[in-house]
């Protein structure tokens, strides 16, 4: 380039100071800082909550959470129990932990049935950025669970420095913001510098979707944590690998885990990743995690969310676990079903609470309820306009009525089959409950329980869930207990009292429960 | 709404459209303006919970300077035509000479990025943003003279860095920035 005089300097100067953006773009920038400092205020206010939309109030959003609590499962790796130690996997993580940022791929395939959703295949590709500077990138294509689509896709941020989690989903022309707890930047800072330092009370852990993606740092710390075998040398696309292998995965609803690490043996970096579980009898789950790209090239661009004009937003907060989330989860459960929940796993809590939103609504499946969703909001549309047609006086005297009898007058009006009809009738009985439900954020506490009781079998806190005999009435009874330390347990009661106990207590509080 | 939300707010309408107008002249994109302001309010956002700041305007401005000029670094390879922005008519816009201005104005924009920090505010402040010497001195807490003087030394500094010998470019003595 030549040269340029201090007149053209002064000239550029000039011509930079007279630059205006359009009064398009300035506005569009303004309103977007607008949009997201006054987000909190827009927490939606909901009144007349209609099922479909509880039962799967996102149904894209309800399958991704269910996939996520598989896969912080699958990162709770805490079964590696050979007796070899971890020589040539501390090298691996050396590696790992030098890379400021890079990329890798994981397919997951679960067969069987998820709670709300008939049984069949559910697959999840994603393609996973993460950046110790700027956070993690996760872009996700995956069956539709309502069957309206081949494929669905999301696009999630996780973003510690600005403590928030931000998911788009182009089809539903939607985004949800997720706040994150204040301290997880700092956890992660920790868990990322030293795994010594890394905090396993389960009363203060997090939802960091680090763990639930795999992230080979997390995953190799895992294995070193406990035992693997090695499975010594082969090939995959021409690189010569090296195998860890441990099948002594029971955890939780994990049964028959069989997981397999590839490492470059050479550049002591990970290659691939095979997981293979079962969660009960029902479910069967396959992940592949491969395509891993080290150190590469990332920029602020690539971790900021384009969220295009027009989208709506909610937002809402990170299950938190801690034993107050976890009673939190039990109390609401139990005051809308009346029960606790029998079984702590993965999936039977959640799956029990959608069998009752079904009931309640009479359906079979969600993508009946969501097809029923779809008709009643067709009929009411049509119904608006019959309405318009009614006078002032006679809409008056509709608004007098008790609610059961409004109701029938409205349902004389919907043109639809009798059996929706009744169907639609059962919902509006229901609405009250159904309310309540939303307001609660139910699948966000049963999210807190579940994890809540995960990471205490993780811990290996010897926790104890007595759901399916002991009920609100048992005041006394022991409900959930774990060990705290050598010579106490924590229990929590049916009333949900919390006490810490000795171990001869927790004998006798344990022989009086039913057998 | 919290206090912090309500300041935040406040100083968007105060000053949102001139930060807007700030990351627009630095970085020559309006797309990227846009990206970069919500950005600084999210930042914004974040500090507010943390610190007590005194000055808003001082600190916004401070931090959107950064962030334009982090993101000019990490964008060095694109190449932004200026007559995409709103560039007044001149008698001489062949393509060649739109061409040579742009890669001089982008040169300039670089330089500026490696100043430190005060004097990189003090000069945007004064020249790309038409400020006075009072007001510069009032949001970086100098006294006016002192401004002059930062300022003074940054033009010397582009120039050298820059520009042609004094002979060779006028034949004259460098004209002082403060006149």
């Amino acid at each position: 380039m030549s040269k340029i005089s201090e007149e053209e300097i002064r000239r550029h100067l000039e011509l930079l100071s007279r630059i205006q953006p359009s009064a398009q773009s300035a506005n569009r920038a303004i309103q977007r800082v607008r949009r997201v400092l006054t987000e909190h205020e827009e927490a939606p206010k909901r009144k007349n909550i209609s099922i479909w939309r509880i039962i799967m109030k996102n149904p894209v959003v309800k399958i991704a959470v269910a996939a996520a609590v598989v896969l912080a499962c699958l990162a709770g790796l805490y079964f590696w129990t050979s007796t070899q130690s971890g020589v040539a996997l501390a090298d691996v993580l050396e590696k790992v932990e030098q890379m400021q940022a890079f990329m890798y791929k994981m397919k997951m395939v679960m067969t069987g049935a998820m709670p709300g959703m008939p049984a069949g295949k559910f697959e999840m590709e994603t393609a996973v950025t993460s950046s110790n500077t700027y956070g993690t990138r996760m872009d996700v294509t995956m069956t539709d669970p309502t069957g309206r689509r081949d494929k669905i896709t999301q696009q999630v941020y996780f973003l510690p420095n600005r403590k928030v989690q931000i998911t788009i989903m182009p089809e539903q022309k939607q985004y949800q913001r997720m706040e994150l707890d204040d301290n997880m930047p700092a956890k992660m800072k920790k868990q990322n510098n030293d795994p010594r330092e890394q905090n396993n009370d389960p009363r203060e852990q997090n939802n960091d979707p680090r763990e639930q993606n795999n992230d080979p740092r997390e995953m190799i710390k895992r294995i070193m944590n406990g035992k693997y075998s090695d499975m010594g040398r082969s090939e995959i696309d021409g690189v010569e690998v090296e195998g860890f292998r441990t099948t002594h995965a029971t955890l939780g609803a994990m049964e028959d885990a069989n997981i397999v690490l590839w490492v470059d043996a050479e550049k002591r970096l990970p290659v691939r990743m095979e997981i293979d579980f079962k969660m009960g009898e029902q479910i069967q789950v396959r992940s592949v995690i491969y395509d891993y790209q080290w150190d590469i090239s990332v920029d602020a661009n690539d971790f900021e969310p384009v969220i295009p004009e027009g989208f709506t937003s909610s937002t809402v907060k990170a299950p938190s676990i801690s034993e107050e989330a976890a009673i939190e989860g039990l109390k609401s459960f139990a005051d809308i079903l009346g029960h606790y929940p029998k079984k702590l796993n993965i999936m039977d809590p959640s799956r029990e609470f959608v069998a009752f939103i079904q009931e309640l609504a009479g359906t079979n499946s969600t993508g009946e309820a969501l097809k029923l969703g779809e008709k009643i909001k067709a009929a009411g549309l049509k119904l608006k306009d019959e309405l318009k047609e009614l006078k002032e006086e006679e809409l008056k005297e509709l608004a007098k009525l008790p609610e059961e009898e409004k109701i029938k007058k409205i349902m004389e009006k919907i043109e639809l089959p009798e059996e929706e009809k009744i169907k639609i009738k059962k919902i509006m009985e229901n609405k009250e409950i159904l309310e309540k439900i939303g307001r609660m954020g139910m699948m966000r506490q049963i999210q807190s329980l579940v994890m809540f009781y995960t990471t205490l079998v993780q811990e290996k806190m010897e926790p104890a869930y007595y759901g399916e005999s002991v009920t609100p009435a048992d005041t006394d009874k022991v409900l959930l207990r774990w060990k705290i330390s050598d010579n106490e347990y924590r229990v929590i009661y049916g009333d949900l009292r919390v006490e810490t106990v000795t171990p001869e207590k927790l004998a006798e509080l344990e022989a009086a429960l039913p057998k | 709404m919290t206090d912090c939300q309500k300041q935040l707010l406040e100083l968007l309408d105060r000053s949102g459209a001139k930060l807007h107008m700030l990351l627009t002249r630095l970085t020559l994109r309006e797309d990227v303006a846009e990206e970069l302001m919500q950005e600084l309010f999210v930042k914004l956002s974040d500090v507010a919970t943390s610190k007590k700041i005194s000055n808003w305007d001082a600190y916004a401005y401070r931090a959107a300077v950064n962030l334009a000029f982090d993101w000019r670094r990490r964008n060095k390879q694109i190449f932004v035509p200026l007559e995409a922005v709103n560039e007044p008519v001149s008698d001489d816009c062949s393509p060649l000479n739109v061409l040579i201005r742009n890669e001089a104005v982008q040169k300039i924009l670089s330089v500026i990025g490696r100043l430190n920090s005060t004097a990189r505010e003090a000069f945007i402040m004064r020249y790309i943003q038409q400020e006075s010497y009072e007001f510069i001195a009032e949001q970086l807490d100098k006294t006016p003279h002192q401004v002059r003087a930062l300022c003074s030394k940054v033009t010397n500094y582009l120039r050298d860095v820059l520009g042609q010998s004094r002979l060779s470019s006028t034949g004259k003595e460098v004209h002082d920035v403060e006149n």
